[in-house]
């Protein structure tokens, strides 16, 4: 083994402890899934009527039925991460009921957890080839 | 239905049937979007529609899955949907706490506690869905029996239009149903405007010819609307032309005819299959499973639209209102209504009354809906099988309310407990249920299984029935199964939650005795008498069936059937189309029969006894007066020399016919006693009396033979009139064959003689009497059967449910019978004071019991046979029987009350 390539190694396990420790220490996994995180990104400009999350998900390559979307919804309002609320209006003289859905703060903390957790990813990853 | 009501209709009961917690938020809003979809075009909207339903069903089937699982939406678990997973992050502290539970939480919670109690006491909760399944399942195949036999309209276009007309005649003051006149039915269709279209129908048995063999098939002569009246055009082929384009005979064959023969390919339609020598054009195959009362073959059309009658005096068929052979299947007019029509038919009949005086003066007509006509003799006894079934249920879930109640007290400490850490009586109380609700569950599946498995069994013990079902449980039976599922639930499970949840939680907690409570005790004395008054119910039921079937059968059928086997078959009139052939015919062949070693006597007659066919004419005693109250028609049958000798009908009176009553001799005839006690004056000699018929002249009665039951058990004995097979020879007829042994081949000998004498006639195989009069009691006996096999598992049920609360009292009353034999009580004496209390229950059971079935036998009556539904015989045997059974269940326990040893007994706490 040359001296080059010991150093290269000891790096190397040094990164990796340091990633360890430092994932230990202060990056808990986040508690919401890529999707969810996709849905709040798209809350945070301010509220939006279902349909058009649904319309943000498709143009992402997401396509789900509108029960699975709305039941995906729901079960971010009970964690209290976004509030749903109808809002009614006129169109072509026929009243409709529309749902709408805006980010929550708790929501907000949570997106802003799981974009810290990518992030502290990115900036310890290590680059190059040979994994040193 | 079109889109604009089905759409919203869907949508009215979607909204309805969904959950309430995801209705708001998941269903509304997805409706939403569905519906701004479709205004753009696309997929049908009802079809999106019923999409959206289906899915949010099955996303809410999911969601109770994960509430089941213990996968709530809390907020510290991670959330599934899109493709993340339940990882090792742990609770992040600055998430709000958790919401409230959610509404089903707690039911789920319930269901699975319920579970894990059940399953901790395999053997208990083994036994109760066993009994439930059996009971269950017993009923689902009873109603679904009843469901597609009487419940279920007829497989027709409309059904509710179709009716079933018949002639009336008065028998003995009664109007009885009649079969139709050709001149009947012709008036009727030419004068009803109400009856938009009219068919008639005579059954008819034809040989079929093909290559070098003759078969005998059962075929229909039917009008040529038959199957327009019906709705059900063939299947296959234009079907009969109208009677007036008609340039050939018709017929059209059934789905099975065109499989066997024609390989079910299109060159069946006109195609030519020969019956009775003459060539018949197929003109349709018959629509699959399509049938009309009995199976037939083939449905020809007949030549005149009116089929002929099976005897002719040569004159105009379509104008004789003689002879009653024909039956009519009618469609309201689709202005018209059913009382409008049975109003209009009554004035038409009538109207032919006062035409007719001689033929029809006491007739009258009979409609009847078709559903009604076909199914309304077994409506009866098949509910009467439903009510029984569902009492044998009934029992099942108060011996297993009993059991819960048992069970119940003995975990009063466990609920006592629970209550005293905050769960509400009511949360109890739903708990207790929701552990019957999940046993009835577990019994309501395992019972329909079971009637499912056993549909094919059960279809192979069924007596004849008016339809052909398949047993097989569909969506309406599941929903019937389930509904009985729940109702058993509630009902097992509601007493002994109820008492459970009323315990005194400071009483409990603070005494380490698990005694049951005063109010359990009262209720499973209730259930106990409540299932000895049912029982009783179900005994009389059974006893008043046995001794209503042995009545009917015990009935002499006026002939001996052992050893005796009938033959018929049917000349085709391409060969015998003449009295002389035909009469030699059956001369030759009867004489080749009775000259068999084996044979030891033979002779024809035209209709057999019990066959249920009978041919009926006017007959007129010569200077008899005119009475309207007089049925005129008698049996008409035709018969041989040694008929009345081969069946061991007495002769009585006079002589019977001889080799010199041909066609030569003086016309004579013969009557049945029944004939000479309904017509003739007492002081009359009937020897000396003559008879006319249609245009004959006066006949002599030569002889008085003994009456036989010619329309079987329980029908009236009819008055009969015998002519000589060779003064009136029909090309139909009947071999009647005693032979020395019972297994000769009797059959073989008749199909044989036939053959000797004409090889392409074919006989209709042969049936032995025992058989045909066993047969023709199949219904009230599988009803009584079945009735005893109820009242039997009642019994038991019965006997178990007071052996059961007998046995758990003298446990609980260990100490005071302790007591009781320490102060110097003998064992007797124990024994009397424990059966006094089953007696006590035993009597106030019986009392109910007797009240009840009182009651409940009047529906009863129309089955019974020569029996009062109140007969004191019937009832003080089943309350013999019973009181015994229950007197044994309650001494068996009492006998293990007398060994009780005080010294232990007083030392127990």
């Amino acid at each position: 083994m040359t001296e080059a390539t010991g150093r290269r190694i000891f790096f190397h396990v040094m990164s990796h402890y340091v990633v360890s420790s430092y994932m230990d220490e202060s990056l808990n996994l986040p508690d919401i899934t890529h999707l969810q995180f996709l849905v709040l990104s798209g809350l945070r400009d301010g509220t939006r009527a279902g349909r058009d999350l649904r319309a943000l998900l498709a143009d992402h390559g997401v396509r789900r039925s509108a029960p699975a979307f709305y039941q995906m919804m729901a079960r971010l309002e009970d964690a209290t991460l976004v509030a749903g609320s109808y809002e009614t209006r006129v169109d072509n003289g026929q009243a409709i009921k529309e749902r709408r859905y805006e980010v929550t703060p708790a929501g907000e903390r949570a997106w802003e957890a799981t974009r810290e957790f990518y992030q502290g990813q990115f900036a310890t990853q290590p680059q190059g080839g040979d994994g040193v | 239905m079109s889109e604009h009501i089905a759409v919203p209709l869907a949508i009215r009961w979607g909204r309805r049937l969904q959950p309430t917690w995801s209705r708001e938020r998941v269903f509304e809003p997805a409706l939403h979007d569905v519906l701004s979809q479709t205004r753009g075009g696309g997929a049908p909207r009802s079809a999106k529609v019923l999409l959206l339903l289906l899915q949010c069903w099955q996303i809410a089937i999911v969601e109770v899955w994960r509430l089941w699982r213990g996968r709530t939406t809390l907020a510290h678990r991670r959330l599934e949907f899109g493709g993340g997973s339940s990882g090792a992050g742990g609770q992040r502290s600055d998430l709000p706490p958790a919401r409230p539970p959610h509404p089903l939480e707690s039911w789920i919670q319930d269901a699975r506690f319920a579970w894990r109690a059940l399953m901790s006491r395999r053997g208990f909760t083994l036994a109760v869905v066993l009994v439930l399944a059996l009971g269950i399942g017993a009923n689902t195949t009873v109603f679904t029996i009843l469901d597609k036999v009487v419940l279920r309209p007829l497989d027709f276009p409309e059904p509710d239009r179709l009716i079933f007309l018949t002639e009336t005649a008065r028998v003995d003051g009664v109007e009885t149903p009649a079969n139709v006149t050709a001149g009947g039915f012709r008036t009727w269709r030419e004068r009803s405007e109400l009856i938009g279209e009219m068919a008639a129908l005579h059954a008819a048995t034809l040989n079929l010819t093909t290559d070098d063999r003759t078969h005998q098939l059962d075929g229909l002569w039917v009008s040529g609307t038959f199957f327009d009246v019906l709705g059900q055009p063939p299947a296959l082929g234009p079907g009969f032309s109208p009677v007036v384009d008609r340039t050939e005979r018709e017929i059209v064959v059934s789905h099975g005819i065109w499989q066997d023969r024609f390989a079910g390919g299109d060159q069946v339609i006109g195609s030519e299959l020969y019956f009775d020598e003459e060539p018949y054009r197929i003109v349709g195959v018959a629509v699959e499973g399509f049938t009309f009362g009995s199976d037939v073959d083939v449905w020809l059309a007949a030549e005149r639209d009116i089929p002929r009658p099976p005897i002719s005096d040569g004159g105009d068929y379509t104008a004789s209102f003689g002879l009653g052979y024909l039956g009519v299947v009618g469609r309201i007019a689709p202005e018209a209504t059913y009382s409008q029509v049975v109003e209009e038919m009554d004035a038409i009949s009538a109207a032919i009354s006062e035409e007719q005086p001689v033929d029809q003066s006491d007739r009258g007509v009979l409609v009847r809906p078709l559903h009604e006509y076909a199914v309304g003799d077994v409506r009866a006894p098949l509910g009467g099988l439903v009510g029984a079934v569902a009492l044998v249920l009934l029992i099942a879930c108060a011996n297993i309310a009993s059991l819960l109640l048992v069970r119940a007290s003995a975990r009063r400490r466990e609920l006592g407990i629970r209550e005293a850490m905050g769960a509400s009586r009511g949360r109890l109380f739903r708990l207790l249920l929701v552990e019957s609700l999940v046993l009835s569950i577990l019994g309501g599946v395992v019972g329909i299984v079971l009637a499912a498995v056993s549909a094919e069994f059960v279809v192979a013990l069924l007596p004849e029935l008016p339809r052909t079902i398949d047993l097989t449980p569909d969506f309406r039976i599941l929903a019937f199964s389930l509904g009985v599922t729940a109702v058993c639930g509630l009902l097992f499970g509601t007493a002994p939650a109820w008492q459970a949840a009323r315990a005194d939680v400071r009483g409990v907690l603070g005494s380490t005795r698990t005694t049951e409570g005063v109010g359990a005790r009262r209720t499973r004395s209730l259930l106990v008498v409540a299932e000895i008054g049912l029982a009783l119910v179900l005994v009389v039921g059974a006893g008043l069936m046995l001794k209503s079937f042995s009545r009917l059968i015990a009935a002499e059928p006026g002939f001996d059937p052992t050893n005796l086997v009938a033959v018929s078959l049917a000349l085709p009139e391409a060969r015998y189309d003449n009295s002389p052939e035909i009469g030699q015919f059956f001369a030759t062949s009867l004489e080749a029969i009775q000259s068999h070693p084996e044979v030891e006597s033979a002779g024809v007659v035209l209709a057999t006894p019990f066959s249920g066919s009978a041919a009926r004419m006017d007959v007129f005693v010569a200077d008899e007066q005119p009475d309207d109250t007089l049925d005129q028609r008698a049996v008409f049958q035709v018969s041989t020399p040694g008929y009345f000798q081969t069946m061991r009908i007495p002769l009585n009176r006079g002589r019977d016919f001889t080799e010199a009553d041909n066609s030569d001799g003086a016309p004579a005839v013969i009557v049945n006693e029944e004939f000479v006690r309904r017509r003739l004056p007492p002081n009359v000699d009937p020897l000396e009396v003559s008879l006319h018929f249609g245009d004959f002249d006066p006949v002599p009665i030569v002889g008085v033979v003994g009456s036989v039951l010619h329309l079987g058990y329980g029908g009236d004995v009819p008055s009969e009139v015998y002519i000589p097979q060779q003064q009136m020879p029909w090309r139909f007829g009947t071999f009647m064959v005693r032979g020395h042994e019972s297994d000769t081949n009797l059959a073989g000998i008749v199909e044989d003689a036939v053959a000797d004498v004409d090889s392409l006639q074919p006989t209709g195989g042969g049936r032995s009497m025992e058989d045909v009069i066993y047969g023709s009691v199949q219904q009230p006996r599988f009803v009584t059967t079945l009735l005893g096999v109820f009242a039997g598992s009642a019994l038991l049920l019965a006997a178990i449910g007071l052996f059961g609360l007998i046995s758990f009292s003298v446990g609980q009353r260990n100490q005071e019978i302790g007591v009781r034999m320490a102060l110097g009580a003998g064992g007797a004496a124990v024994l009397r004071m424990i059966l006094r209390q089953a007696l006590s229950l035993v009597g106030f059971g019986v009392a109910l019991g007797v009240a009840a079935g009182a009651a409940l036998s009047q529906l009863l009556a129309s089955q019974l046979y020569d029996v009062n539904p109140t007969d004191p015989v019937v009832y003080l045997t089943a309350v013999v029987v019973l009181s015994s059974a229950a007197i044994l269940a309650a001494w068996l326990p009492a006998r293990r009350a007398t060994r009780i040893d005080p010294v232990r007994a007083l030392r127990q706490d």
